[in-house]
């Protein structure tokens, strides 16, 4: 059969059958029809919203994007965070440096509490700065060249950077716990160093916007092991800080952090700046 | 047989051509959209179900294996979407247009139908809408009972009754 001699649908019945009017047998034959003819289905495509199409093919090709997208990103938003979240979190090779700096580290601090006479103290020292020296890695904008693009962007730099700092400190604090794990005796060490790293990560998060990320960090850091080099040198128990007292303090440091933080979100945007 | 353009994009498609699958969507997106929006009165879904089949034709362009019409092929994709879109949902949002199935076309188009179709089209037309509605399910978007069953919001066992039905009535007419 040439084309020239085949059945087309009127133009009427096109428009006929794109507004639903047209008859069941008929558009049946329309249907049939269109799976083989270009010209008529050019037909059809005239009584569509371009707008409309256009917009749906824009979701399938982001829907292409997130398919390559890396196997980090696919994890992290099956773990329920919403895609700019994902994608502006780890966008950041800065992240990926204090992620891998992280479990490092607890690797390291692993082998050095092996290596100990009195692992649990030095363990107990060293695991609460962990969590702090990813914050501020994963902070730095000397760190980050897509920084700047994200602050261009309608999304809170507060946002992006608490995000963060929740990613990269759960990786330190998950590795930090591995490597308690190693400790022989008490099991509870673990956990103790939580709640002091909890306050020394969130006085970094408090005071980055004044002193800069970098600094905070260091300030904070130092101020630790000034800390527990003083009780040292008094000849206290430098332990006495993960003790009852030790820990309330702890808790108070931080909740006030925290509050710090959630009241100067704006300078959290604005110190991330500089 | 003319080459098929749509079989190139398909295979560019299959290479990786993004282009090539804008291609295909510019020519056969809308007509899928149309013939989906006939089967299904959720224009939210509808979308869904023509985005789905073009990821899926992304993904499987490869696996075409050339025969019959690319259309074919995309439409084979597009209608299973919808019917396991439509699983789960109450039956009123999968039921066929029946308003549509009594209204008469144009006098042009009945000759134009009568040309092509002869007295099929006439008997067709006269079959009762829940016959027609499983006739055209199955023998023309070429779904199996199970799946016009899901579409039109119905037991399988109801479908094939309903063929067996549609068949008989039709066997009449042409006796």
């Amino acid at each position: 059969m040439t084309a020239g001699a085949r059945w087309h649908p009127s133009q009427d019945g096109i428009r006929e059958y794109v507004t639903g009017q047209l008859d069941r047998v008929s558009a049946s034959s329309v249907e049939a029809h269109l799976l083989t003819c270009g010209p008529c289905r050019s037909l059809v495509r005239a009584h569509v919203p371009t707008a409309r199409l256009d917009a749906m093919l824009s979701t399938v090709e982001d829907r292409l994007d997130a398919r390559e997208r890396p196997r980090v990103e696919r994890v992290v938003r099956r773990l329920g965070m919403d895609e700019p979240d994902a994608r502006a979190l780890l966008a950041a090779p800065s992240v990926r440096i204090a992620w891998w700096g992280a479990v490092g580290l607890a690797c390291l601090l692993a082998f050095l509490v092996e290596a100990q006479e009195s692992p649990r103290m030095l363990f107990l020292l060293l695991a609460p700065l962990l969590p702090v020296i990813s914050t501020a890695a994963a902070y730095a904008p000397g760190l980050d060249p897509a920084l700047p693009i994200v602050m261009a962007t309608p999304y809170r730099t507060s946002r992006l950077l608490l995000a963060r700092s929740l990613a990269v400190g759960a990786t330190a604090a998950a590795g930090a716990s591995l490597a308690g794990l190693g400790l022989p005796g008490q099991r509870t060490t673990m956990v103790l160093w939580l709640l002091p790293a909890l306050a020394l990560t969130s006085m970094v998060l408090a005071l980055s916007p004044w002193l800069g990320t970098g600094l905070a960090a260091g300030t904070v850091g130092g101020g630790w092991v000034l800390a527990v080099g003083l009780l040292e040198h008094r000849g206290a128990d430098p332990l006495v800080a993960f003790h009852r007292d030790g820990q309330l303090l702890s808790a108070l440091l931080a909740a006030v952090a925290l509050a710090v933080v959630a009241s100067h979100q704006r300078h959290l945007d604005e110190g991330a700046r500089r | 047989m003319a080459p098929d353009p749509d079989a190139d994009l398909l295979r560019a498609i299959a290479a990786g051509d993004r282009r090539a699958l804008g291609a295909l969507y510019a020519e056969h997106a809308p007509w899928l959209m149309t013939r989906l929006s006939r089967r299904c009165n959720d224009p939210g879904l509808v979308e869904e179900v023509v985005q789905d089949t073009f990821v899926a034709v992304w993904r499987g362009a490869g696996r075409w294996e050339g025969r019959g019409p690319v259309a074919a092929w995309i439409w084979g994709i597009g209608i299973r979407r919808l019917v396991s879109g439509l699983r789960g949902r109450p039956a009123a949002t999968a039921m066929l247009r029946e308003e549509y199935a009594g209204v008469t076309g144009s006098a042009e188009d009945q000759v134009l139908l009568g040309v092509e179709h002869g007295d099929l089209a006439g008997a067709l037309g006269r079959l009762s809408p829940e016959l027609r509605a499983v006739i055209s399910a199955t023998v023309l978007d070429g779904l199996t009972s199970r799946e016009a069953g899901q579409l039109l919001g119905i037991p399988t066992g109801t479908v094939k009754t309903r063929m067996m039905r549609a068949r008989a009535a039709l066997r009449e007419e042409f006796a």
